[in-house]
């Protein structure tokens, strides 16, 4: 089951690609200005341009991995009924992963360097996230903290219903990540009014 | 002849010592960027090495290697990247001066062209990760190991630099291969981070001969934790043969190479 979670973990979290350097370096260089007098949020574009290649990429890798995954383990047992619903809880997560990514995108403006940012959120998702290994895992006071964190729904909770899926476990997990991509969003929408402000002031 | 061969070291000597101050000046007119990326890589190694407490408080042995083997393993680790990324800055970025016809502008100077291509830049992010490693050595590591440290260092750096030239140099032979390169790379560095012995058999075996992973950081764990003079010959040699052979196969690629006849400043 290992390794079957580590196949959903992976396709999730490298479908992406690296949302805040690119927000990072539209913000820097000020080519955000060349979106803001067309006729649509510059987030949602970015959600919206992004989603189709991330949808491409994560069914790419979880092929492929999930191709290897079998050589080496066999297969997943899994109810044909349960994976619309599973991939429900992954398109979530892929939108709470990327939501999260934009708010620190947006925030290179005070912050100025992009990379670092990155670095740092990557490590995150790995540990707290639960890419690298299940949160299950780690000690208890460590498990109940990324479970009030977002980070885990990104990754953690999706892969959890794939390798054991149970409804009630469905409906919590989604319902939560609903919340997290609410909240996560408003934070992006909000840091991006003040950006609006800065690049006005600044003649743009 | 010989006065040749020492001048002509000589003369490479300065160019790497004049490429890391130049390169560390401009890093210094951007202090709030450069102490920012520090930091975040310094927390960035931190919080791996945080995951792998994590992980140790459950599984305290992995085939008999502790927390405390790990954490010798990321002195290495770190230190190694951190230091060819300082001197050998564009170690990741071979391929994209070949494909992108930048070796041109080296080719045209009267300098080694790989180690001036090497040495011309320096990555910044590289100093969190020696500031890291550094940090660790002093506490993990007593001071009568030193010299062993140092040696194991100096292989560490070289071998990372040699990864990064074989797998950059793909670019002569595929083209564009940005992506190949830093994943090949990346996967070489990932190998080198974890504890060889979740490996065995010939995948071990692998990892300590013809792709030495396992010399970068492995390796020097069991040299400092049992010193055993054939493991100390082992990692001389088969560190300096690798370099040897990325060195081969760079400029063997360079006979393949064309220029792109792209217009850049170089300043």
């Amino acid at each position: 089951m290992m390794i079957w979670y580590l196949v959903l973990t992976e396709s999730i979290v490298t479908s992406q690609g690296k949302i805040i350097i690119e927000i990072g370096k539209e913000v820097i260089n000020g080519d955000i200005a060349n979106y803001l007098n067309k006729p649509y949020h510059y987030l949602f574009y970015k959600y919206s341009s992004t989603i189709g290649s991330t949808i491409a990429n994560f069914s790419l890798t979880l092929l492929i991995t999930g191709l290897v995954a079998t050589l080496l383990v066999g297969p997943i047992t899994i109810n044909p009924l349960n994976i619309p619903l599973i991939l429900i809880s992954c398109l979530l997560g892929i939108t709470l992963h990327f939501s999260m990514m934009a708010t620190l995108g947006i925030f290179t403006l005070w912050i100025e360097d992009s990379r670092s940012l990155d670095f740092l959120y990557q490590k995150l998702i790995f540990v707290a996230g639960g890419m690298l290994a299940p949160l299950d895992i780690f000690p208890t006071w460590f498990a109940n903290i990324t479970l009030i964190l977002p980070f885990s729904y990104a990754v953690y909770a999706p892969a959890m219903l794939f390798v054991n899926f149970n409804i009630e476990r469905f409906v919590e997990t989604i319902l939560i990540q609903i919340f997290w991509i609410i909240i996560t969003s408003s934070i992006a929408l909000i840091l991006f009014k003040f950006l609006l402000r800065r690049v006005s002031i600044n003649g743009g | 002849m010989e006065d040749n061969i020492f001048s002509q070291i000589k003369s490479h000597a300065s160019l790497i010592k004049a490429y890391f101050f130049i390169n560390g000046k401009t890093v210094l007119e951007y202090k709030k960027a450069f102490i920012l990326q520090t930091i975040t890589m310094f927390l960035n190694d931190l919080i791996w090495i945080f995951f792998w407490w994590l992980f140790f408080t459950r599984f305290p042995l992995i085939n008999e290697w502790t927390y405390y083997d790990l954490l010798l393993l990321w002195v290495f680790g770190t230190t190694g990247f951190g230091l060819s990324g300082l001197i050998f800055g564009n170690k990741s970025q071979i391929s994209e001066l070949i494909s992108e016809g930048k070796l041109d502008y080296y080719l045209t100077l009267p300098k080694n062209v790989l180690l001036h291509a090497l040495t011309s830049r320096m990555n910044w992010f590289a100093f969190g990760d020696l500031l890291f490693g550094l940090t660790l050595a002093v506490i993990l590591i007593p001071i009568e190991k030193l010299p062993l440290t140092l040696l194991c260092i100096i292989s560490s750096t070289l071998l990372f630099v040699a990864f990064g030239v074989i797998a950059g140099s793909l670019a002569f032979y595929l083209g564009k291969s940005e992506r190949i390169s830093k994943n090949i790379y990346n996967i070489a560095v990932g190998f080198a981070i974890y504890p060889p012995n979740v490996y065995d058999g010939i995948t071990k075996i692998i990892l300590f001969t013809i792709i030495p992973v396992g010399l970068i950081a492995g390796m020097p764990v069991e040299l400092l934790k049992n010193f055993n003079l054939t493991n100390l010959i082992w990692l001389i040699v088969i560190s300096t043969l690798f370099v040897i052979i990325s060195i081969i196969i760079f400029y063997k690629g360079l006979k393949k190479y064309e220029s792109g006849n792209q217009i850049y400043v170089n300043a």
